[in-house]
């Protein structure tokens, strides 16, 4: 059998031809177009300054942060499978991840860990483009995306505290969503917000909440807001900011 | 010592010592980058020949194809083994039923917030948990917009932006990773201040007087109009005294610093700064003063 | 790029691509084969194939499939994968084999089949988990471990909360815990266990533990509730001193073995219990579930029965914990001084078993406080609409038994002055009564005793009744305290006041002289007027007594017969013993009656001719006499014949002559052949009659006479215009006596009332209402009776107006105040409630600022605690004589009970005040 043979007649095959636009030779023509020709690597510019290939530049965080999005993306959709966003069952649904489910523990903890991890290295990201000055023209609105990006994920970490419903996410939320009490004018707790015919039932907290405490309404909203609108405004946050980052001259570097 | 190891073992937060670590690490890493930029440029270097001091001779720009798509691939990997060890050896935590007539003691908000919930101790809740969150957000997005030293763009430097860097330590590292460690480690139950060695004692009680501000420094009871109108004064003279003496000093309105600045830029910039620093002023004040609240009115308290 | 470096990072994505994936196989394995399950599995079927002997069991055996089991229950919400280990749960040949292959001890699958029930639903933990630990719960933030052993007991009260062994309804109080388990035998044979809770039940209904602690809505509210105890999950406790396991079944046994260090300043007192003793009690208290199984499978309650609790089985789960087992009191803490201070003080619970305490404490008295409680006191109100789930009869009979240690009364009939000696007697009435009723019998509190008027009418049985048996609900206890000798000598004191001033031989002696200036017939008729003409009429032709003047009875009897009615009276009728008039009054009044005569006195009557049958002459009587004279000879339309006094003076031959000739102008009729009687007997029949009157001098004394006169109907409307302004309306009392008292109306002859009505009592307010020269109304004889009739219609039918509780009038409300404040305030606070700087609960004395109190203390009890104090608790008596704290006076004790009454919005006040304070009336 003649392995070259066969590659050959693999890799000028219609149904190969149809996919990979180009050849596998590795020169400088086949380089630029694995990028240009593929859409993923597409978000990449063929080149880029050396400097961006440190680590001890770039840390990496924004690729890991992104890379976070993508394993919570992929593990929370698994895990939505097997949940059910009602009091009546959701413990019990991630008891019975724990103990049914194969692989329900390692995907609920990888879930659990990938979001703790995304946090972190969102904040080390921004660290990094403060501490090189990344953010300094052309590049300062990709900076205030930046900084929304930051808050949302730790919104989409928030909302996702709640749905084990048990003790842990249940104060921590609690305590969370007792701060919105005070909103001035807006909560009932808040200054004015008595002058404004606030009640625990009709202020921002009972909104958020879908009810003066932290039950049944609420674990709906959490898990509707994790699931599905925080992460499509993250998604549409995402490429506004890898887009301008490639338009406001890609990685930055010294000029 | 035996509660605090308990405390880092907890599941949830070995995430926090994850990333202390992480954060000196990154803080050591740059500070030695902008040292040895800052160095090179003392030696007279280009910016360009400081930053690529120790690959010359390597071309500028590469090809994304392979050598950033490998890199990502590594790291992805890396990310992707780490997380599965971390899963395997860690389980995610699972408490008891959520049950709203057992409240924990400590009730602590998710560690990431947990700055927030130290400057309960503080503040009132609305400036804690509305106000300053809102404040922080606002304030990040508007640093491209302050900070205009052109300077510094793309490189670790200190010498070059000392004002930014500082500022931004100051903020990350004091107002928002050590308190985000002192609500995890050293706050127990009643949010009483414990130290590593000391037991989360649930019926310890820690007698504390505290008094208002008119009432310390004027003896004039703080709900009376008088300490109303003290502590209005009070409040409202701290941005003025934080924002308005170097526009007093002509060498500073005519610097080179200010003439670019414009007076709209730094009076946003010197705002924001004062609402920074009240925070620790007002923690200073509450700690070792024992002042309860600067402002006492009708609908609400600073 | 160099090629070399290309393929070394090729064969690095490699690598860590392969890592990647190993991690996941790693996870794999980890999840689904490293599970213990699989061992066991293997090893039951070893187990299996040793014990096999045929080949088909062989064959079984090796067909045994490795293979997570699982029981789906819906119902239950349960999955259980318990059997995936426990493999031959259901095998009885693997009984006894180390766990987790053994078989289920016992017979419970009989009832409970496993593919039915699962395992979780009795034993917990989590059913899910293969894996031993989570399976088992013992694993953090599971709050229901594995149940082992007896402890699995506690778990049958989720469905047999009806009728489980030691949870039914009315079980643990209507019948004692006395009812068998449904299925004793099945427990008992399935883990030995049950008995546990059989034993902690048990404890727990003996201990009193009732007392503080609601179950199923019975029981008192100084403790939690413990209804659903077995469901407070563990971190419902505080275990900041508790060693050892966070659990509930932990803390609950060193609570049990050490309250106090457990839960510092909990009130629970130390039952000082020993291990097994906290670990039955554990046992029951785990085992009060909610229940919580759906109704298929919670079993129907079987039939009920058995014998309601008794009054001591009441009180010892209610009562005894605090007032303990014999009613000696106890102390107990006071939540609020716990609280306070580090060392918990202690707050007095009342003895109740100490015969002056329950002298005093009507039945109506305990029944009000047990039912409502006492509020700012740790007496929590039992009754059921008051939350404390006991049922009226149920306090009734709690409040019986806590009668029954009271000594049982001396019987009345054995008590008599004659009796006793009046030295002895005057000791016991100095240190009893003379704090109400004064040493000299002047009377304070209570009315006065020393009018010889009184004494007169006062039979001994009067009096002895009343001592005995008191008047509830007023000051004056019940004294059965003393024994029937002690009574006799108190009476021969009260008999002192009453001296004989009269000789038998002088009076005989100046009736029969015709000079004696100091006895004359002029002087009889003076007194005859004065005392005698009420009753008697004014010719003595009778009235409310008999006739005097018929020549049968003039000339039948003796100046001797005479002088010993006048001097000793006829007692338990109208008729006085009067003793204070002199010999020269007796005779002239002997003169006097003697002028109504107009025949010749037949001193010497012929014996009679023989014998009589007195069992014969019983029967005649029924037939003949009984209609006018009584039943048992106690009077009525004729006079009381039975009366010893009586009996005494009249002769045979007397009697003989009055049954055969009759009274004439009385209603006394000739009963003898040939007279024109109604009735015709022979000579012997009326000898036999006399014969069985004889015979009843040997019969007990009769205590109460009753009279047919009278109508009620009428009586009612005279005693409203007469006797209700002091009396009340309806005899509860007011400025004058309560009449409808049931024990006065059991002492109180008609005789006695009639007697009082007519002659008045002197020392009281009690003035003469029958038409005479004192009399303040004029009331006819017949008006008299129709009162008396009235007055004993209460007997039978009790008035519903309730006790009377208030009739002390307050007359000068400062002074009330001033010796409230002197004398009571320092325990029981200024207010009659602790003040507010104080614990919650009156540390010395209990308050008596309040409604549920008042309500059930009459005015009465309140004068005799005052002046007795309450012995075997802090109450010091501050009556006259009673060497107390302070020596106060009647007045000065009426006046502080009027000043707590006025505490109470809602005891009515006295239904008649008088103008002025009303003064006792001496005629002497």
């Amino acid at each position: 059998m003649d392995v070259d043979a066969l590659k050959k007649e693999v890799t000028t095959s219609q149904l190969w031809r149809s996919v990979m636009r180009h050849d596998l030779e590795d020169n400088p023509r086949t380089r630029v177009l694995k990028v240009m020709s593929n859409l993923f690597m597409h978000l990449h510019p063929v080149r880029i300054p050396r400097f961006g290939l440190y680590l001890k530049h770039t840390w990496c965080m924004g690729g890991i942060t992104f890379f976070l999005f993508l394993v919570l993306t992929v593990t929370g959709t698994l895990l939505m499978f097997y949940y059910h966003p009602v009091k009546e069952a959701a413990y019990a649904d991630i008891k019975y991840l724990e103990f049914d489910v194969p692989f329900g523990m390692l995907l609920r903890n990888m879930h659990r860990w990938a979001a703790h991890a995304m946090v972190i290295s969102v904040w080390l990201h921004m660290y990094r483009v403060f501490m090189t000055g990344s953010y300094k023209p052309p590049r300062e609105f990709n900076w205030v995306v930046g900084v929304l990006l930051l808050t949302l994920t730790m919104l989409l970490s928030f909302t996702g505290y709640l749905l084990t419903d048990d003790q842990l996410g249940f104060w921590a939320v609690t305590v969370g969503t007792n701060m919105a009490r005070a909103t001035p004018l807006l909560g009932h707790e808040g200054p004015f917000g008595d002058k404004l015919g606030m009640t625990p039932y009709n202020d921002i907290r009972f909104a958020m909440l879908g009810g003066s405490q932290v039950a049944g309404n609420a674990l709906l909203r959490a898990y509707i807001w994790h699931c599905i609108a925080l992460p499509l405004i993250v998604a549409v946050f995402i490429s506004i900011h890898f887009w301008r980052v490639r338009k406001d001259g890609g990685i930055s570097a010294p000029q | 010592m035996h509660q605090f190891w308990e405390i880092i073992s907890k599941a949830d937060n070995v995430p926090i010592v994850i990333m202390l670590v992480l954060v000196c690490f990154f803080t050591w890493l740059s500070f030695r980058e902008a040292l040895k930029y800052d160095r090179a440029r003392a030696e007279g270097k280009t910016v360009k020949q400081a930053v690529y001091a120790e690959e010359a001779g390597f071309p500028e720009r590469v090809a994304v194809w392979p050598h950033l798509v490998r890199q990502e691939f590594l790291v992805a990997i890396g990310v992707t083994i780490f997380l599965m060890l971390w899963s395997i050896a860690l389980d995610a935590p699972l408490e008891e039923l959520a049950n709203p007539n057992v409240t924990p003691n400590p009730s602590k908000a998710p560690w990431y917030f947990l700055g927030l919930q130290e400057l309960l101790v503080y503040f009132d809740p609305w400036i804690a948990g509305v106000m300053l969150p809102n404040v922080i957000v606002v304030g990040l997005m508007a640093i491209p917009y302050i900070d205009i030293n052109p300077k510094g763009s793309g490189y670790y430097t200190l010498r070059e932006r000392p004002l930014a860097i500082s500022i931004f330590l100051f903020g990350f590292l004091f107002l928002w990773v050590l308190m985000v460690c002192i609500g995890t480690f050293a706050r127990g139950p009643g949010w009483l201040w414990f130290w590593p060695w000391q037991h989360w004692d649930v019926h310890r009680v820690v007698a504390e007087t505290n008094i208002d501000f008119s009432d310390k420094f004027f003896g004039v009871d703080s709900a009376s109009p008088m300490g109303f109108w003290i502590g209005l004064a009070a409040v409202a003279l701290w941005f003025p005294a934080v924002m308005f003496p170097p526009l007093l000093l002509p060498s500073f309105r005519r610097s080179e610093f200010f003439q670019r600045l414009g007076i709209v830029r730094y009076l946003v910039f010197a705002s924001l700064l004062a609402t920074m620093l009240a925070t620790p002023v007002k923690m200073i004040l509450r700690i070792f003063l024992h002042v309860k609240y600067i402002w006492v009115t009708e609908w609400f308290n600073v | 790029m160099e090629t070399a470096t290309l393929t070394r990072l090729k064969l690095v994505l490699l690598v860590s691509s392969l890592g990647c994936l190993a991690l996941l196989m790693l996870s794999a394995f980890e999840e689904n084969l490293k599970g213990d399950w699989r061992a066991h599995q293997s090893a039951y079927r070893q187990a299996l194939t040793e014990r096999a002997t045929t080949d088909t069991a062989r064959a079984a055996a090796r067909a045994v499939p490795t293979q997570i089991a699982q029981v789906f229950l819906p119902d239950l919400k349960r999955i259980d994968r318990c059997t995936t280990c426990h493999a031959g749960i259901e095998d009885p040949s693997m009984l006894g084999v180390s766990q987790p292959l053994s078989a289920h001890p016992g017979k419970l699958f009989v009832h409970h089949p496993p593919d039915k029930f699962g395992c979780t639903v009795c034993h917990d933990g989590q059913g899910r988990a293969i894996h031993a630990a989570d399976a088992h719960g013992e694993v953090e933030f599971w709050p229901y471990p594995l149940l082992r052993k007896e402890a699995v007991y506690r778990s049958c009260g989720r469905c047999h909360y009806d009728n489980d062994p030691y949870g039914a309804e009315d079980d643990l109080y209507a019948r004692g815990g006395t009812r068998k388990p449904i299925d004793a035998s099945e427990l008992a044979s399935a883990v030995p266990g049950a008995q546990a809770v059989e034993r902690g039940k048990k404890l727990f209904l003996e201990s009193g533990c009732l007392g503080c602690h609601k179950f199923r809505g019975r029981g008192g509210s100084m403790g939690p509730d413990i209804s659903h105890a077995g469901d407070k999950e563990p971190h419902g406790y505080d275990f900041t001193s508790v060693k050892g396991e966070h659990t509930s079944a932990n803390w609950l046994f060193q609570h049990f073995v050490a309250p106090s260090k457990v839960s510092p300043g909990s009130l629970m007192p130390d039952f000082g219990l020993s291990p097994e003793q906290a670990r039955d009690l554990t046992e029951f208290m785990l085992s009060l579930r909610k229940k919580s199984m759906p109704a298929a499978y919670t079993p129907v309650p079987p039939r009920r029965g058995g014998e309601p609790a008794t009054g001591k089985q009441l009180y010892d789960m209610f009562c005894a914990s605090c007032h303990g087992a014999t009613g000696q009191g106890s102390t107990v803490r006071d939540p609020a001084l716990a609280r306070a201070a580090d060392a918990p003080r202690q707050l007095m619970v009342p003895s109740l078993n100490h015969p002056d305490t329950l002298a005093v404490a009507s039945d109506q008295f305990l029944e009000r406080i047990i039912r409502h409680g006492r509020q700012e006191t740790s007496m929590p109100a039992w009754g059921a609409s008051e939350g404390g789930g006991l049922s009226n009869e149920e306090i009734r009979r709690i409040v019986g038994y806590i009668r029954s240690w009271q000594p049982p009364s001396p019987e009345v009939s054995e008590i008599s002055s004659a009796r006793g000696d009046a030295r002895a007697g005057r000791a016991i009435y100095d240190f009893r009564c003379a704090s109400c009723h004064k040493t000299n019998g002047d009377g304070g509190i209570g009315p006065s005793l020393n009018s010889p008027t009184f004494l007169g009418v006062a039979s001994d049985a009067y009096l002895a009744s009343t001592i005995v048996h008191g008047r509830p609900n007023t000051a004056m206890p019940a004294f059965r305290m003393l024994t029937g000798e002690q009574v006799s000598d108190v009476l021969a004191h009260l008999r002192t006041w009453q001296p004989l001033r009269n000789t038998r031989a002088d009076s005989l002696e100046m009736a029969r002289a015709t000079s004696a200036a100091a006895a004359t017939a002029e002087i009889g008729a003076r007194l005859y007027k004065a005392d005698c003409v009420m009753c008697h009429g004014e010719a003595g032709q009778g009235d409310l007594g008999p006739s005097l003047n018929t020549p049968e009875f003039l000339t039948l009897v003796s100046d001797d017969y005479l002088y010993e009615t006048l001097a000793a009276g006829r007692p338990g009728t109208g008729m006085p013993a009067w003793r204070h008039l002199s010999s020269s009054d007796v005779a002239s009044l002997i003169k006097f009656m003697r002028t109504w005569q107009r025949q010749p006195s037949r001193p010497k009557l012929a014996d009679l001719p023989f014998k009589g049958d007195w069992d014969a002459g019983r029967l005649l009587y029924q037939g003949s006499c009984a209609g006018c004279h009584g039943e048992q000879a106690e009077g009525g339309v004729g006079p009381q014949l039975g009366n010893p006094v009586f009996l005494r003076t009249a002769s045979d031959p007397m009697l003989y002559e009055w049954i055969a000739h009759g009274k004439t102008g009385t209603a006394m009729r000739p009963f003898l052949k040939g007279e024109q009687g109604a009735v015709e007997l022979t000579q012997a029949q009326i000898v036999n009659l006399v014969a069985f009157l004889r015979s009843l001098e040997r019969q007990p004394a009769i205590t109460v006479a009753r009279s047919p006169h009278g109508r009620p109907e009428l009586g009612k409307v005279w005693y409203a215009a007469a006797c209700s302004s002091c009396h009340g309306e309806r005899g509860e009392g007011a400025s004058g006596p309560s009449l409808s008292n049931p024990a006065f109306l059991r002492a109180a002859s008609d005789g006695f009332l009639m007697a009082t009505m007519a002659l008045g009592r002197d020392g009281t307010a009690m003035r003469p209402v029958k038409r005479g020269e004192q009399s303040i109304l004029s009331l006819s004889s017949d008006q008299v009776n129709d009162i008396v009739a009235f007055v004993r219609s209460w007997e039978t039918a009790p008035a519903t107006a309730g006790i009377p509780h208030r009739f002390v009038v307050p007359w000068d409300f400062p002074k009330g105040k001033r010796l409230y404040e002197a004398n009571c305030s320092g325990c029981h606070g200024i207010d009659g409630k602790p003040g507010p700087d104080t614990a919650s609960f009156s540390v010395w004395a209990p308050a008596l600022n309040n409604e549920e109190f008042l309500a059930a203390a009459t005015d009465g009890f309140l004068q005799a605690t005052i002046a007795r104090g309450r012995a075997g608790t802090a109450m010091r008596p501050f009556g006259l004589g009673s060497q107390g704290v302070d020596e106060l006076d009647s007045e000065e004790i009426d006046e502080i009970v009027a000043y707590i009454r006025q505490w109470s919005k809602r005891t009515p006040p006295p239904r008649t005040i008088p103008a002025e304070r009303p003064e006792p009336i001496r005629t002497e």
